[in-house]
């Protein structure tokens, strides 16, 4: 009876990701259908449009909303990391320089942690859409990452998030790793790729974990869903 | 009427997909006679987002029914027109009718 389970781990995205106040008779209906005879491939397909297309459907229908979302969340995210670096460089710079692993751990724990607040702040103040503004917030983090960072001064990319924390400290190193300054000047673009998709990564998910937004709500009802939405 | 209101070619489709399943139109039977009528492969959220957008519109209204085994213990959710959605469907037939009318083109099945 295995093959008439679909793939649990496309409902589990399904089910945390999807932004439909339909989202359990979105399941139900994918159930039935993989029941009757679908392929796994057809299943994580379904699931994967169902998800673009539901969040794509708040983007558009709460667009105001979402940009506020956006504009509060990168805001905060440079208030927080400023602030949080700013006490970091009261440690004076010979200690860096005497332990700068450890310190380079703490510098990204810190950009983590901001990421962290931010999320769960927005969430709570966009309490009604706090699945399609954190995973906007999320595809914004992505592209900043994907864009060729040579263009932004290094330290002014931090603000962006935890994963422009990373790109700048691995890109440039602050001064703290010898072997790290002027990397990216002579990096090849399969390096920036991978750096930059394991930022974009570790970004997503402390944004989606930390925001509290994406836990399993297959207990609350779609009416209920859409009453919370209007 | 502000075209916030108008219905969109794929709305279109699954309102007259809704209007010829009658009741029991749920997201299953929707999207089989919508891929059966058009031949095209049709994504459950796709159809799902359509109808949300007529459901804000005020032109299909649904209800929760029964959760079943098959479905994983999840309940389905039928959906019907309203009264505004079917003299919507009636006016946007009437238009198209009138754009159809007098193309030599399109006329007797020839592309």
């Amino acid at each position: 009876m295995t093959s008439q389970q679909p793939p649990k781990a496309a409902t589990w995205f399904l089910r945390h990701l999807g932004c439909s106040p339909q989202n359990e008779a979105v399941i139900g209906d994918l159930v039935e259908q993989y029941r009757r005879g679908h392929s796994r491939g057809w299943y994580w397909r379904q699931v994967l449009i169902a998800i673009v297309i539901a969040f794509l459907t708040e983007l558009r229908l709460n667009k105001l909303f979402i940009l506020c979302g956006l504009f509060v969340g990168t805001a905060l995210q440079f208030a927080l990391s400023f602030g949080m670096r700013k006490m970091m460089h009261l440690v004076p710079p010979h200690t860096i320089w005497t332990y700068p692993n450890i310190f380079l751990a703490i510098d990204i724990a810190v950009l983590f942690l901001a990421c962290a607040i931010n999320a769960r702040v927005v969430a709570q103040l966009c309490r009604r859409h706090a699945r399609p503004v954190i995973l906007a917030f999320v595809v914004l983090q992505s592209l900043i990452m994907l864009m060729p960072i040579g263009s932004v001064p290094f330290g002014v990319s931090w603000i962006f998030g935890v994963g422009g924390g990373i790109n700048a400290v691995l890109f440039s190193g602050f001064g703290i790793q010898p072997c790290w300054p002027k990397l990216y000047a002579s990096c090849a673009l399969w390096h920036f790729l991978v750096i930059a998709f394991i930022s974009a990564f570790l970004a997503a998910i402390t944004l989606i974990v930390a925001s509290g937004a994406f836990r399993d709500d297959s207990g609350i009802t779609d009416t209920q869903r859409r009453q919370v939405r209007t | 009427m502000t075209k916030k209101d108008q219905l969109g070619n794929f709305e279109l489709m699954v309102m007259l997909v809704l209007i010829r399943i009658g009741v029991n139109a749920y997201g299953v039977p929707i999207s089989e006679e919508l891929e059966k009528r058009t031949g095209r492969d049709v994504a459950i959220g796709s159809v799902y987002a359509a109808l949300e957008r007529l459901e804000d519109k005020g032109f299909v209204a649904s209800e929760l029914g029964e959760a079943t085994p098959e479905r994983g213990g999840r309940a389905k959710r039928y959906f019907h027109v309203t009264g505004r959605g079917l003299k919507e469907v009636r006016e946007t037939q009437r238009a198209l009718v009138k754009l159809w009318h007098g193309l030599p083109e399109l006329e007797g099945g020839k592309a």
